[in-house]
């Protein structure tokens, strides 16, 4: 049974992290969401599911600024989830649900992939996550 | 001084590169202080695939090739990945059997290994110990302290803070001027956190040989010749022996280069590396014309 997971941080609560492209959030209390650069708050939730050797969904595309809640979940594995441009990284422990909040501030693209060793497949265990501009 | 102009020779023909560190000693070096020893890397015994369809033979032919230096070392180092992942523990522990009867085949009988992810990731290196000892440790060998650090068998690449607890205690009895090589198998820096080219916490490590003047870091992991600089430390990452990996963040994955069956050893090669009380050098001997 999946039950909800609070990381570790060293306040016990949130922890917040400005990473000068993305705003980003590790746990899962409340926050006020961000707002966009025309003051429109969205926030939306985006599931990925890790399974050796990839991610499901792989490629994802959020909007600069709004504020993004991923839910991380394993099926086989401890595999790590890293976005080494915005220097943030998390486990994700199998029944589980890890939660990052991203709020990115610039447009672009961006890698994540698995940063813990899981086998034969671990070097192809990646994605992207593209950043569109505000309109 | 020892004898060994080979390097130049192969330097001059194209066949190997030689790169040379000084350290600060000034002393005149001694016969008895000089010495070479070489690393090997990355052998991934086990693996099948089209990037080294002649991975059966590789390592015999390196084995060969170290053999037929004309001066023995004093001693050789894996550093990781001996063997290629796999699920099935048994596998492993019978990949790991047969590559330690190949390279028994090495007229060099003084050997040190350490653990690639490969090896020990999947295990916490159970069977790597089994096989070759423990993951993490040091010796002295002619006036140079060595180190062997383990930063793959923790989950999540990391050395962890009990081993940087032992590296601290392990400096803490050498001078500030020693002579220190430091042997591991991922970069200790990052050279490509895209390309999980790194160790979480090797900035820790790092940290802790800054105040040693004299410290040369060798590691393998990235299967190509690879040489860099955190301070005064520099950092040289040996080529494999299976295939060769693109350079750092040069494509989008970091796939094996496609093997070419008119050069089938393209890119694999030993190091050696001399010691002598003035300076590290080192020197790239390509498989292909060893």
């Amino acid at each position: 049974m999946l039950r909800r997971t609070l990381l570790k941080n060293a306040a016990g609560g949130m922890l917040t992290l400005l990473l000068g492209e993305a705003l980003a959030q590790v746990g899962v209390k409340s926050a006020t969401p961000a707002k966009s650069h025309k003051g429109v708050v969205k926030q939306s939730n985006i599931r990925i599911h890790a399974q050796r050797f990839f991610y499901s969904p792989n490629h994802i595309t959020i909007t600069q600024g709004d504020k993004v809640v991923l839910e991380l979940t394993s099926g086989d594995f401890t595999h790590g989830f890293s976005i080494p441009d915005w220097n943030l990284r998390s486990d994700i422990v199998p029944e589980q649900i890890t939660l990052l909040t991203v709020t990115p501030q610039q447009a672009g693209e961006v890698v994540f992939l698995c940063d813990n060793f899981c086998g034969e497949g671990h070097e192809t265990m990646h994605g992207i996550i593209t950043v569109k501009a505000r309109a | 001084m020892i004898d060994r102009r080979k390097f130049l020779a192969l330097t001059a023909a194209g066949g190997g590169a030689v790169f040379l560190s000084g350290l600060t000693g000034t002393a005149v070096a001694s016969a008895e202080e000089e010495f070479y020893f070489v690393q090997m890397s990355d052998m991934h015994w086990g693996y099948s695939g089209p990037a080294n369809p002649q991975a059966d033979t590789t390592l015999a032919k390196a084995v060969l090739a170290v053999n037929a230096l004309e001066q023995a070392p004093d001693f050789i180092v894996f550093t990781g990945d001996l063997t290629h992942t796999t699920d099935d523990p048994v596998i492993r522990r019978k990949r790991m059997a047969e590559f330690r009867d190949i390279v028994a085949g090495l007229n060099v009988k003084t050997i040190y290994f350490i653990p690639g992810e490969h090896d020990a990731s999947l295990d916490q290196g159970a069977a790597f110990k089994e096989y070759f000892g423990i993951t993490h440790y040091s010796f002295d060998h002619k006036g140079v302290h060595f180190i062997a650090l383990d930063n793959v068998s923790e989950p999540g690449a990391k050395i962890g803070d009990e081993q940087l607890e032992w590296l601290n205690n392990d400096l803490a009895k050498q001078a500030t001027d020693a002579r220190i090589v430091l042997f591991t198998h991922r970069p200790l820096f990052d050279l490509a956190p895209k390309w999980d080219w790194a160790t979480r916490d090797g900035s820790k490590a790092v940290a802790l040989l800054m105040p040693y003047s004299n410290v040369t870091v060798f590691y393998g992991h990235i299967h190509q010749e690879h040489h860099h600089m955190t301070g005064h430390i520099p950092h040289h990452a040996a080529r494999s022996l299976i295939f060769p990996l693109p350079a750092p963040g040069s494509q989008e994955q970091r796939t094996p280069l496609p093997w070419n069956p008119d050069a089938p050893l393209q890119g694999l090669g030993v190091r050696e590396v001399e010691e002598n009380r003035t300076q590290t050098e080192i020197n790239e001997i390509p498989l292909l014309k060893a």
